[in-house]
């Protein structure tokens, strides 16, 4: 959940681009439209990867255009009180990945099924780092298909989409409970599905078991 | 590891890099045709790549027209392009480009204008104002019908004909606006309809299920099988399906939107720029790929905003024979409603 500047591998900016936060930007873009760009070199990078990791290489430059087309678009109605228009963004982002949920869990029910991940085919050269969760791919794929969609939502944009559940709160127009509320429950869920998969769960309830047999007993 | 901590795993085996060439360069005509502005916007670009020491340089020449996106493109396809702020003039566009890019860029930048209209519901009634022109002969007509046309009405003397597209039979339609009439008294009276009918192989109704993406999109209509999908090829048989959809259905704004992305992504569909409709209004084209009898049909577009204007049939070397200009297209409350 790092702020976009912390991150080591980000490409300079031009010079002039630092000076101004999300909003300026924004509201000088209503005088110079295509001052709006600067924007799109800030956070394209980033929420394209969210969009690949979800619908793949080929959709997520569709919908990442989409995403800052629509952000364009939908200007006049920011609230320029908000300096980062980063949740912003991302939701809209994930608004429009909704028209792909189908193609999404498509890929996750093949990943679950078959191990193959198509939308890291293009970067095989990476999947190395994730040979040690190999086995657990199959069955965490398989559950982020079975969440329902608003959890899911919710849940990625918090892990793959680096949103603090503040943001993700702003991003999806809901409470912070709410997110609080749906990441509880996604993540138990994908708990559940790696448990029943093999792996004890450390605190659960084998032990909240034990302990009823006993008093039983006695 | 917990759940959370595999889940971070999965982001991390796709790399953080600058946005794809594809999602910029369509951001960046979205932007230029949404700013009205392409000389700014082209400036803009120019002065980010050049910062960012990009590989791109001349890529994204956009030029207010296409004849320039076309040349931009082989000049750099051909490595003549020096750098980021490189002028390049307009090529001869005799009225088909073969290059790819400029046909998908056309059907990109229609689709973002496409993606912007209001929402519409199944039913709700449109009226139609066209010019039709069949065999040489050209008529004005006026009909109405819902966007998912299970109905049609026109208006006679002041009274409201319903058009009775059931009893076209099992699976047959109108392709684009059925034309009522009266028949005279002395004929027998009544009404009488005419438009040329035949069978859209994706039902409105089954619209919701269609791919998203482009190419995913194309494949499966290539792959439709009906009692009007014949034996042409698939790039034909992708054209056929879009142009039906599109000139028959008042669609959501963001399925009329993947159709027209799908329409770039046809083989051997051309962009023509000097495009004329039958009621003689300058446009925008889509040609697509030619029939066995060498003809081919067209979609035109309103070359300043990208609106869906008409269709023409065009045969090998001869003029416009057949086709369909749409004057207006306006949502009302009922048939035989005036905007």
């Amino acid at each position: 959940m790092t702020e976009q500047g912390q991150r080591p591998d980000l490409p300079a900016r031009p010079a002039g681009d630092d000076a101004e936060d999300d909003a300026a930007v924004i509201r000088r873009s209503h005088d110079e439209p295509e001052h709006f760009a600067v924007l799109f070199r800030r956070y394209a990078p980033g929420v394209q990867r969210y969009v690949r990791r979800r619908l793949g290489v080929s959709a997520a430059d569709d919908v990442v255009a989409e995403t800052f087309l629509a952000a364009f678009h939908r200007r006049d109605r920011y609230d320029l009180e908000r300096e980062s228009a980063r949740p912003w963004l991302y939701g809209i982002a994930t608004n429009l990945m909704g028209r792909y949920r189908r193609s999404e869990i498509q890929q996750y029910r093949m990943l679950s099924r078959t191990g193959h991940d198509p939308v890291t085919e293009p970067f095989t050269d990476r999947v190395d780092a994730a040979v040690s969760a190999e086995g657990q791919r199959g069955e965490l794929a398989a559950a982020l298909a079975r969440l329902p969609a608003a959890h899911r939502d919710t849940l990625l944009l918090v892990v793959w989409g680096d949103l603090s559940y503040n943001e993700a709160a702003t991003a999806l127009g809901i409470p912070i409970g709410t997110v609080r509320s749906r990441m509880n429950r996604a993540r138990t869920s994908l708990r559940r599905s790696l448990t029943t998969a093999g792996e004890p769960e450390p605190d659960g309830p084998h032990r909240e078991w034990s302990a009823v047999t006993r008093v039983k007993e006695s | 590891m917990n759940e959370t901590e595999l889940l971070a795993r999965l982001r991390e085996e796709i790399p953080f890099q600058e946005a794809s060439p594809k999602a910029e360069r369509l951001f960046l005509a979205g932007l230029e045709h949404a700013s009205g502005n392409p000389r700014i916007t082209r400036r803009r670009a120019a002065r980010w790549r050049s910062a960012r020491r990009s590989q791109l340089t001349g890529q994204l020449a956009l030029a207010a027209g296409l004849s320039l996106a076309v040349a931009a493109s082989a000049a750099a396809a051909a490595g003549l392009v020096g750098g980021a702020s490189s002028v390049v003039s307009p090529a001869p566009h005799p009225g088909g480009a073969r290059v790819a890019p400029a046909v998908r860029e056309l059907a990109y930048r229609v689709a973002a204008a496409a993606g912007q209209q209001p929402q519409v519901s199944p039913n709700q009634w449109v009226d139609w104002k066209e010019t039709n022109l069949n065999n040489g002969a050209k008529h004005n007509f006026e009909v109405w019908t819902t966007a998912d046309p299970t109905k049609a009405a026109f208006v006679a003397n002041g009274k409201v004909y319903n058009i009775n597209t059931p009893a076209l039979g099992k699976n047959q339609q109108y392709i684009g606006q059925p034309q009522g009439s009266v028949i005279p008294a002395e004929h027998g009276g009544g009404a009488d309809y005419s438009g040329v009918t035949g069978t859209i192989p994706v039902a409105y109704a089954d619209l919701g299920s269609l791919p998203s993406s482009p190419k995913a999109l194309d494949r499966y209509l290539a792959d439709l099988k009906g009692p009007d999908v014949g034996l042409d090829p698939p790039a034909i048989r992708e054209f056929n399906a879009i142009e039906d959809m599109i000139i028959s259905y008042v669609m959501p704004p963001q399925l009329t939107a993947e159709l027209y992305r799908a329409l770039g992504e046809i083989p051997g569909v051309t962009a023509d720029e000097h495009a004329v409709d039958v009621a003689g209004r300058p446009g925008i084209g889509f040609i697509s790929p030619a029939y066995s009898d060498g003809s081919r049909d067209e979609i035109i577009v309103n070359p300043q905003t990208y609106q869906f204007t008409g269709y023409n049939s065009v045969e090998n070397g001869h003029p416009v024979s057949y086709g369909t200009a749409i004057l207006s297209e306006v949502p009302v409350s009922g048939p035989g409603v005036q905007p």
